[in-house]
Formats: structure tokens, sequence, C-alpha cells
């Protein structure tokens, strides 16, 4: 298989000569700032973040303990026999407030109670 | 800071074509960016004893394997499943037709598509070597210091994957006969 008009050979010659000249991909302005941006704050950790990544990171770092509140609220609420609904409707009526917005809407939308 | 700015100048284009030989086109200035914020991180663990670039190129390819080992499912895809247009192009390759070669992007599109084919079916570590010593034309110890393994780990490696794209080009081949 030495013999380049093999065709085996030929298909491979041709297969690294399509790779060699295969478009390259340039990098222009824009990203080498992008780049020098993050590496910046590599630099610079205690630098606020981007507003995104900074909530990113405040939910992952609230999450374990939110998920164990959570757990421990639900068992509570099974423990204690609570029921949220009823209790959830009372403080909606018995409050004021919510009622008075409530109303608001309504009045608003142009519906009737 | 104004070094790494200078460093980043001067390394940008070797990188992004390490990793344009081993990524999807669309992928490789995200990569690429990736690759020197890692480097910016791992400054402090660089050997100045080694070359700067194999270094880089290291880290580089470190990234190229860690995406190859997430989309690798070793899978042999028929080839079947190539078109009209990649069939005539092995014929024209053959018939050594050169005014259909190389002369138009779809020509070079098409071997592309060929090579990505059969570059699928190896493993992430393969499909380095090969790419690195057949298809880029690194030497065996350039690469084996690129990679972090030995000359001999990188030879029998480039080898052994040649062979087997060898075998799955003259699969296509006796394909092309029975057509």
């Amino acid at each position: 298989m030495t013999d380049k008009n093999h065709p085996v050979n030929k298909v491979e010659q041709a297969l690294i000569q399509a790779h060699r000249t295969r478009p390259q991909v340039e990098t222009d302005a824009d990203w080498t700032r992008r780049v020098m941006t993050r590496v910046q704050r590599e630099r610079h950790p205690g630098r606020p973040a981007a507003t995104p990544d900074l909530i990113l990171r405040l939910v992952w770092r609230f999450a374990a303990a939110a998920c164990t509140f959570a757990f421990v609220l639900v068992f509570f609420a099974l423990q204690t026999g609570l029921e949220p609904d009823p209790l959830a409707l009372h403080m909606f009526i018995s409050d004021p407030l919510i009622l008075q917005t409530l109303y608001l809407f309504v009045y608003v939308s142009g519906a009737t109670l | 800071m104004n070094d790494f700015a200078i460093l980043l100048d001067r390394y940008r284009g070797y990188v992004c074509k390490i990793v344009s030989g081993l990524l999807p086109s669309d992928l490789v200035s995200d990569l690429a960016h990736e690759v020197f914020v890692e480097a910016y991180r791992s400054l402090p663990q660089y050997d100045t004893r080694k070359a700067f670039k194999n270094w880089l190129a290291g880290i580089a390819l470190r990234h190229c394997r860690s995406y190859w080992r997430q989309h690798y499912r070793n899978r042999e895809i028929p080839l079947s499943a190539l078109g009209d247009e990649h069939h005539h192009w092995v014929e024209a390759v053959i018939a050594e037709d050169a005014s259909a070669l190389h002369e138009n992007a779809e020509s070079r599109h098409e071997a592309r598509d060929i090579l990505e084919h059969l570059l699928a079916a190896l493993s992430p570590k393969d499909r380095m070597v090969l790419t690195l010593v057949h298809l880029d034309g690194y030497t065996v110890k350039e690469a084996a210091e690129m990679l972090g393994w030995s000359v001999i780990n990188v030879k029998v490696r480039a080898y052994r994957s040649r062979e087997k794209i060898r075998k799955q080009i003259a699969a296509l081949l006796a394909e092309e006969k029975r057509a």
C-alpha cells in the first residue's frame, strides 16, 4: 500500500489536503476583549461579577439551605396536621389590604363579585 | 496583565489552529476563549523549562478531548449514509479529476464531510493523535510533548488509528465499486 497511485492512498492524501486547506477561524478584537475581561475578573476575584453571574452564584450558594428549609417546613406541617389551604384562605380574607386590592381589580376589570 | 495580552495576541492563532483541527468550526472561538482563561489560571504551575507553546497546546488538547469524551458514542455510521455528492468526490479523487477537486468550496466541503464521517468512528484519543500527526503534520515527538504522552504511545496510537481510517477508506472504495 506504499504505492501513491493506490486508490486508498489517493483518497487519504485528498482528505489530508482538504483538512489542511480548511477555512481558518479568525478571532477579532471583540474576542480578545472578552478574554481579557474574563482574565481581569480572575485576577480580581473581589470585584463584583456581571449581574447574571452574581445572581446565579447567589442562587446556588443558598440552594442547599433553601431546600433543607423547605423539607423541614413540609415535615413540620405534616407532623402538626397543618392544613395550608384553609389557613391561607383565612389569612387572605382577614387581611383588609388584600381584600381592598382584590375589589379594586374587580372594579377596574368591570366584573361583579 | 499586559504581558498576558501579549501572549494572547501571539498565540491565539496557534490555539485556534489546533482547536479547529479537532472541533467543529462553530465551537472554536468559545473553546479557545476557555483555553486562555485556564492558561491564565494555571500560569503559576507552568514549568519554565518547557516550551510555553507546547504547554498551551496541552491545555487546548485537554479541552478538545473533554469535548469528544462527552460526544463520542463509539458510533459506526454506515458508509451508505453518505450522499451522492460524496461518492462523486471519491470517484473524482480516484480518477484524478483535478478540476473537480479543491477547485470549489463544495468539493472541499464534501471532503471534510467524509473525513468527519471517518473520524467519528475513532475514540477521542485516537482521533486527537491521528489529527495531530497525520492530518496536521506534527511530528510524533511534537505531538507527544503537546499531549504529555510518551513518544512510543503516540507512535503506536498514530499507527493504529491510521490503519483504522485506511480500512474505512478501503470499505468506502469497495462500496463505490459495487455501486
